[in-house]
Protein backbone atom coordinates (compact mmCIF):
# COMPACT_ATOMS: atom_id res chain seq x y z
CA UNK A 1 0.00 0.00 0.00
CA UNK A 2 1.33 3.36 -0.84
CA UNK A 3 0.39 6.96 -0.46
CA UNK A 4 2.07 10.02 -1.82
CA UNK A 5 3.98 8.64 -4.78
CA UNK A 6 1.61 9.62 -7.55
CA UNK A 7 0.22 12.98 -8.43
CA UNK A 8 -3.25 11.91 -7.30
CA UNK A 9 -2.17 10.56 -3.94
CA UNK A 10 -2.07 12.57 -0.76
CA UNK A 11 -2.02 12.13 2.98
CA UNK A 12 -2.75 14.61 5.70
CA UNK A 13 -4.04 15.21 9.18
CA UNK A 14 -5.46 18.49 10.47
CA UNK A 15 -6.64 19.81 13.81
CA UNK A 16 -8.54 23.07 14.24
CA UNK A 17 -9.03 24.81 17.56
CA UNK A 18 -12.48 26.39 17.39
CA UNK A 19 -13.97 29.38 19.19
CA UNK A 20 -15.20 28.28 22.60
CA UNK A 21 -18.76 29.16 21.58
CA UNK A 22 -18.76 26.22 19.15
CA UNK A 23 -21.05 23.39 20.20
CA UNK A 24 -20.20 19.74 19.54
CA UNK A 25 -22.78 17.00 19.22
CA UNK A 26 -21.42 13.46 18.97
CA UNK A 27 -23.33 10.24 18.91
CA UNK A 28 -22.08 6.72 18.34
CA UNK A 29 -23.68 3.37 17.82
CA UNK A 30 -22.99 1.65 21.11
CA UNK A 31 -24.52 -1.78 20.59
CA UNK A 32 -24.53 -4.24 17.72
CA UNK A 33 -27.02 -3.36 15.02
CA UNK A 34 -28.38 -5.64 12.31
CA UNK A 35 -29.19 -4.31 8.87
CA UNK A 36 -32.33 -5.66 7.26
CA UNK A 37 -34.16 -4.97 3.99
CA UNK A 38 -36.00 -1.71 4.37
CA UNK A 39 -37.17 1.52 2.95
CA UNK A 40 -35.39 4.50 4.49
CA UNK A 41 -34.93 3.59 8.17
CA UNK A 42 -33.27 5.16 11.20
CA UNK A 43 -29.84 3.60 11.77
CA UNK A 44 -29.77 2.56 15.43
CA UNK A 45 -29.85 5.48 17.82
CA UNK A 46 -28.18 7.94 15.47
CA UNK A 47 -30.57 10.88 15.71
CA UNK A 48 -30.81 14.25 17.42
CA UNK A 49 -33.73 16.30 18.68
CA UNK A 50 -32.40 19.86 18.72
CA UNK A 51 -34.25 22.96 19.86
CA UNK A 52 -32.48 25.79 18.05
CA UNK A 53 -32.98 29.16 19.75
CA UNK A 54 -30.78 31.13 17.37
CA UNK A 55 -30.10 30.39 13.73
CA UNK A 56 -26.96 28.31 13.42
CA UNK A 57 -24.61 27.14 10.72
CA UNK A 58 -23.27 23.66 11.24
CA UNK A 59 -20.80 21.14 9.91
CA UNK A 60 -22.43 17.71 9.72
CA UNK A 61 -20.58 14.42 9.39
CA UNK A 62 -21.66 10.81 9.57
CA UNK A 63 -19.93 7.50 8.96
CA UNK A 64 -20.65 3.80 9.15
CA UNK A 65 -18.16 0.99 8.62
CA UNK A 66 -19.55 -2.51 8.78
CA UNK A 67 -19.16 -6.09 7.74
CA UNK A 68 -21.45 -7.94 5.38
CA UNK A 69 -21.65 -10.91 3.08
CA UNK A 70 -19.53 -10.86 -0.01
CA UNK A 71 -21.02 -10.39 -3.41
CA UNK A 72 -23.28 -7.89 -5.02
CA UNK A 73 -24.92 -5.61 -2.56
CA UNK A 74 -25.58 -1.96 -1.92
CA UNK A 75 -26.49 0.28 0.97
CA UNK A 76 -27.46 3.93 0.82
CA UNK A 77 -27.53 6.56 3.56
CA UNK A 78 -28.89 10.06 4.05
CA UNK A 79 -29.84 12.63 6.70
CA UNK A 80 -33.41 13.89 7.19
CA UNK A 81 -34.54 16.96 9.13
CA UNK A 82 -38.12 16.79 10.46
CA UNK A 83 -38.84 13.98 8.03
CA UNK A 84 -37.51 15.83 4.97
CA UNK A 85 -34.36 14.71 3.24
CA UNK A 86 -31.44 17.11 3.29
CA UNK A 87 -30.19 17.26 -0.29
CA UNK A 88 -26.41 16.79 -0.41
CA UNK A 89 -26.48 14.28 2.49
CA UNK A 90 -26.62 10.98 0.60
CA UNK A 91 -23.85 8.44 0.35
CA UNK A 92 -23.57 4.84 -0.83
CA UNK A 93 -21.33 1.80 -0.96
CA UNK A 94 -21.45 -1.48 -2.84
CA UNK A 95 -19.75 -4.66 -4.05
CA UNK A 96 -17.21 -5.94 -1.56
CA UNK A 97 -17.05 -7.40 1.91
CA UNK A 98 -16.54 -4.15 3.76
CA UNK A 99 -18.69 -1.06 3.50
CA UNK A 100 -17.34 2.28 4.53
CA UNK A 101 -19.87 5.03 4.07
CA UNK A 102 -19.49 8.65 5.07
CA UNK A 103 -20.64 12.11 4.10
CA UNK A 104 -19.92 15.63 5.19
CA UNK A 105 -21.78 18.84 4.46
CA UNK A 106 -22.64 22.27 5.81
CA UNK A 107 -26.13 22.95 7.14
CA UNK A 108 -28.13 26.01 8.15
CA UNK A 109 -30.47 25.31 11.07
CA UNK A 110 -33.35 27.76 11.43
CA UNK A 111 -34.91 28.63 14.78
CA UNK A 112 -37.19 25.88 16.03
CA UNK A 113 -37.19 22.16 16.68
CA UNK A 114 -35.21 19.82 14.45
CA UNK A 115 -35.38 16.04 14.42
CA UNK A 116 -32.24 14.98 12.56
CA UNK A 117 -31.86 11.30 11.66
CA UNK A 118 -29.24 9.18 9.91
CA UNK A 119 -31.20 6.78 7.72
CA UNK A 120 -30.20 3.82 5.58
CA UNK A 121 -31.85 2.00 2.69
CA UNK A 122 -31.00 -1.46 1.41
CA UNK A 123 -32.41 -4.62 -0.08
CA UNK A 124 -29.91 -6.76 1.80
CA UNK A 125 -30.00 -8.62 5.10
CA UNK A 126 -27.78 -10.23 7.74
CA UNK A 127 -25.24 -7.43 7.91
CA UNK A 128 -24.05 -6.14 11.23
CA UNK A 129 -22.43 -3.08 12.62
CA UNK A 130 -20.75 -4.25 15.79
CA UNK A 131 -18.94 -1.49 17.67
CA UNK A 132 -17.18 -4.15 19.71
CA UNK A 133 -15.49 -5.52 16.62
CA UNK A 134 -12.08 -4.21 15.76
CA UNK A 135 -12.91 -1.95 12.86
CA UNK A 136 -16.65 -1.40 12.85
CA UNK A 137 -18.28 1.81 13.97
CA UNK A 138 -21.06 4.22 13.18
CA UNK A 139 -21.41 7.83 14.21
CA UNK A 140 -23.31 11.05 13.60
CA UNK A 141 -21.63 14.37 14.44
CA UNK A 142 -22.86 17.96 14.32
CA UNK A 143 -20.70 20.98 15.13
CA UNK A 144 -22.40 24.37 15.51
CA UNK A 145 -20.28 27.36 14.47
CA UNK A 146 -20.42 31.07 14.38
CA UNK A 147 -19.71 30.87 10.68
CA UNK A 148 -20.94 31.90 7.27
CA UNK A 149 -21.95 29.36 4.63
CA UNK A 150 -20.44 30.25 1.28
CA UNK A 151 -21.76 27.58 -1.05
CA UNK B 1 -14.20 14.69 2.13
CA UNK B 2 -13.68 17.83 4.18
CA UNK B 3 -10.65 19.90 4.91
CA UNK B 4 -9.71 23.25 6.37
CA UNK B 5 -7.54 25.96 4.91
CA UNK B 6 -6.58 29.54 5.52
CA UNK B 7 -7.67 32.07 2.91
CA UNK B 8 -6.10 35.46 2.58
CA UNK B 9 -8.20 38.59 2.34
CA UNK B 10 -9.83 39.02 -1.05
CA UNK B 11 -11.84 37.10 -3.63
CA UNK B 12 -11.45 33.35 -4.03
CA UNK B 13 -12.81 30.70 -6.37
CA UNK B 14 -13.18 27.05 -5.36
CA UNK B 15 -14.10 24.28 -7.76
CA UNK B 16 -14.10 20.48 -7.74
CA UNK B 17 -12.10 18.44 -10.25
CA UNK B 18 -11.91 14.75 -11.12
CA UNK B 19 -9.80 12.45 -13.20
CA UNK B 20 -10.14 8.79 -14.03
CA UNK B 21 -7.74 6.01 -15.05
CA UNK B 22 -9.83 4.98 -18.05
CA UNK B 23 -12.61 6.45 -20.14
CA UNK B 24 -15.96 5.85 -18.49
CA UNK B 25 -19.28 5.37 -20.17
CA UNK B 26 -22.69 5.58 -18.62
CA UNK B 27 -21.48 7.24 -15.45
CA UNK B 28 -24.37 9.51 -14.61
CA UNK B 29 -25.18 11.52 -11.54
CA UNK B 30 -28.95 11.51 -11.22
CA UNK B 31 -30.47 12.79 -7.97
CA UNK B 32 -33.82 11.25 -8.94
CA UNK B 33 -32.53 7.74 -8.24
CA UNK B 34 -32.73 6.39 -4.73
CA UNK B 35 -29.05 6.65 -3.99
CA UNK B 36 -27.58 9.39 -6.11
CA UNK B 37 -27.23 12.87 -4.79
CA UNK B 38 -26.75 16.33 -6.11
CA UNK B 39 -23.15 17.07 -6.82
CA UNK B 40 -22.19 19.09 -3.85
CA UNK B 41 -19.50 21.53 -2.86
CA UNK B 42 -19.93 23.58 0.28
CA UNK B 43 -17.88 25.59 2.69
CA UNK B 44 -17.99 27.45 5.96
CA UNK B 45 -16.11 30.64 6.59
CA UNK B 46 -14.89 30.34 10.15
CA UNK B 47 -14.16 33.58 11.92
CA UNK B 48 -12.76 34.25 15.32
CA UNK B 49 -9.88 32.89 17.30
CA UNK B 50 -8.96 29.79 15.31
CA UNK B 51 -5.75 27.82 15.44
CA UNK B 52 -4.60 25.27 12.87
CA UNK B 53 -2.32 22.31 13.42
CA UNK B 54 -1.65 20.48 10.19
CA UNK B 55 0.58 17.89 8.64
CA UNK B 56 0.18 17.53 4.90
CA UNK B 57 2.73 14.83 4.27
CA UNK B 58 4.32 15.09 0.84
CA UNK B 59 6.44 11.94 0.70
CA UNK B 60 5.65 8.37 -0.21
CA UNK B 61 4.33 6.13 2.58
CA UNK B 62 4.57 2.35 2.30
CA UNK B 63 2.04 0.39 4.38
CA UNK B 64 2.73 -3.26 5.11
CA UNK B 65 -0.03 -5.73 5.83
CA UNK B 66 -0.88 -5.67 9.52
CA UNK B 67 -3.66 -7.19 11.60
CA UNK B 68 -3.53 -4.69 14.45
CA UNK B 69 -3.96 -0.95 14.39
CA UNK B 70 -0.59 0.52 13.48
CA UNK B 71 0.64 4.09 13.46
CA UNK B 72 1.34 5.74 10.14
CA UNK B 73 4.24 7.38 11.83
CA UNK B 74 4.63 10.54 9.73
CA UNK B 75 0.95 11.39 9.96
CA UNK B 76 0.61 12.98 13.34
CA UNK B 77 0.42 16.42 14.88
CA UNK B 78 1.48 17.51 18.33
CA UNK B 79 0.25 20.73 19.84
CA UNK B 80 -0.54 22.48 23.08
CA UNK B 81 -3.94 23.94 23.99
CA UNK B 82 -4.00 27.08 26.10
CA UNK B 83 -7.59 26.76 27.35
CA UNK B 84 -10.23 24.05 27.15
CA UNK B 85 -11.53 24.24 23.58
CA UNK B 86 -13.78 22.47 21.11
CA UNK B 87 -11.72 20.96 18.30
CA UNK B 88 -12.34 19.29 14.97
CA UNK B 89 -10.05 16.73 13.33
CA UNK B 90 -9.67 15.62 9.73
CA UNK B 91 -7.51 13.08 7.98
CA UNK B 92 -7.30 11.87 4.42
CA UNK B 93 -5.39 9.12 2.65
CA UNK B 94 -5.40 8.43 -1.08
CA UNK B 95 -3.96 4.92 -1.44
CA UNK B 96 -3.06 2.40 -4.09
CA UNK B 97 -2.62 -1.34 -3.49
CA UNK B 98 -4.59 -4.55 -3.11
CA UNK B 99 -6.58 -6.07 -0.27
CA UNK B 100 -8.41 -4.26 2.48
CA UNK B 101 -7.42 -1.20 4.42
CA UNK B 102 -8.91 0.79 7.26
CA UNK B 103 -7.84 3.97 9.00
CA UNK B 104 -8.74 5.95 12.11
CA UNK B 105 -7.58 8.84 14.26
CA UNK B 106 -6.24 8.40 17.76
CA UNK B 107 -6.18 11.40 20.07
CA UNK B 108 -3.97 11.15 23.15
CA UNK B 109 -3.98 7.36 22.85
CA UNK B 110 -7.74 6.99 22.51
CA UNK B 111 -9.42 6.17 19.20
CA UNK B 112 -12.24 8.31 17.87
CA UNK B 113 -14.98 6.10 16.52
CA UNK B 114 -16.32 8.61 14.01
CA UNK B 115 -12.99 8.58 12.18
CA UNK B 116 -13.09 4.87 11.32
CA UNK B 117 -13.11 4.19 7.60
CA UNK B 118 -12.45 0.89 5.90
CA UNK B 119 -12.78 -0.18 2.30
CA UNK B 120 -12.46 -3.33 0.24
CA UNK B 121 -11.55 -4.15 -2.41
CA UNK B 122 -8.80 -1.95 -3.67
CA UNK B 123 -6.68 -1.10 -5.82
CA UNK B 124 -7.72 2.47 -5.16
CA UNK B 125 -8.91 3.70 -1.80
CA UNK B 126 -9.81 7.15 -0.64
CA UNK B 127 -10.07 7.16 3.13
CA UNK B 128 -11.11 10.15 5.14
CA UNK B 129 -12.54 10.76 8.57
CA UNK B 130 -13.77 13.51 10.80
CA UNK B 131 -13.89 13.80 14.56
CA UNK B 132 -14.73 16.40 17.17
CA UNK B 133 -13.78 16.71 20.82
CA UNK B 134 -13.34 19.22 23.59
CA UNK B 135 -9.67 19.07 24.55
CA UNK B 136 -8.45 20.32 27.88
CA UNK B 137 -5.59 22.71 28.49
CA UNK B 138 -2.22 21.07 27.92
CA UNK B 139 -0.30 18.97 25.41
CA UNK B 140 -2.02 16.71 22.91
CA UNK B 141 -1.19 14.34 20.06
CA UNK B 142 -3.33 13.28 17.12
CA UNK B 143 -2.13 10.23 15.17
CA UNK B 144 -3.40 8.46 12.03
CA UNK B 145 -3.44 4.65 12.30
CA UNK B 146 -4.22 1.91 9.75
CA UNK B 147 -5.07 -1.76 9.73
CA UNK B 148 -5.28 -4.16 6.80
CA UNK B 149 -6.65 -7.27 8.46
CA UNK B 150 -3.43 -9.14 7.78
CA UNK B 151 -5.05 -10.35 4.61
CA UNK B 152 -3.84 -10.18 1.08
CA UNK B 153 -0.38 -9.03 0.24
CA UNK B 154 -0.43 -5.32 -0.27
CA UNK B 155 1.51 -4.10 -3.21
CA UNK B 156 2.26 -0.77 -4.66
CA UNK B 157 4.05 0.86 -7.48
CA UNK B 158 4.69 4.48 -6.95
CA UNK B 159 5.75 4.94 -10.56
CA UNK B 160 2.53 3.59 -11.98
CA UNK B 161 0.22 6.49 -12.54
CA UNK B 162 -3.06 6.64 -14.45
Amino acid sequence: MNSGGNDWQSAGVSVVELPITSVIHEKYLETSYSISPNDWTLLGNLKYDLNVEREKNCLVYYSATFNMKKGNWAVYTRIVDNGKEIGKSRSSSSNGDIAGISAQFVLNLKIGKHALELQYYTGEKDWKIDPNDNFQAASFNIVEFEAEIVA
Amino acid sequence: MGFVTKLSKGDHKVHMEYRTPSPLTGQVNNPETVWQDNRYLGGLVLNGNLKFHRNNYQNSIALNKVSVWTKIEPLKVKFSVEIDRPMIFFYNLALQGTGTVGARLVVDGKDIKSTYKRVSPLPYAGLFGFGSRILTQGDHEVQVEYESGGGKTITHNIKDDF
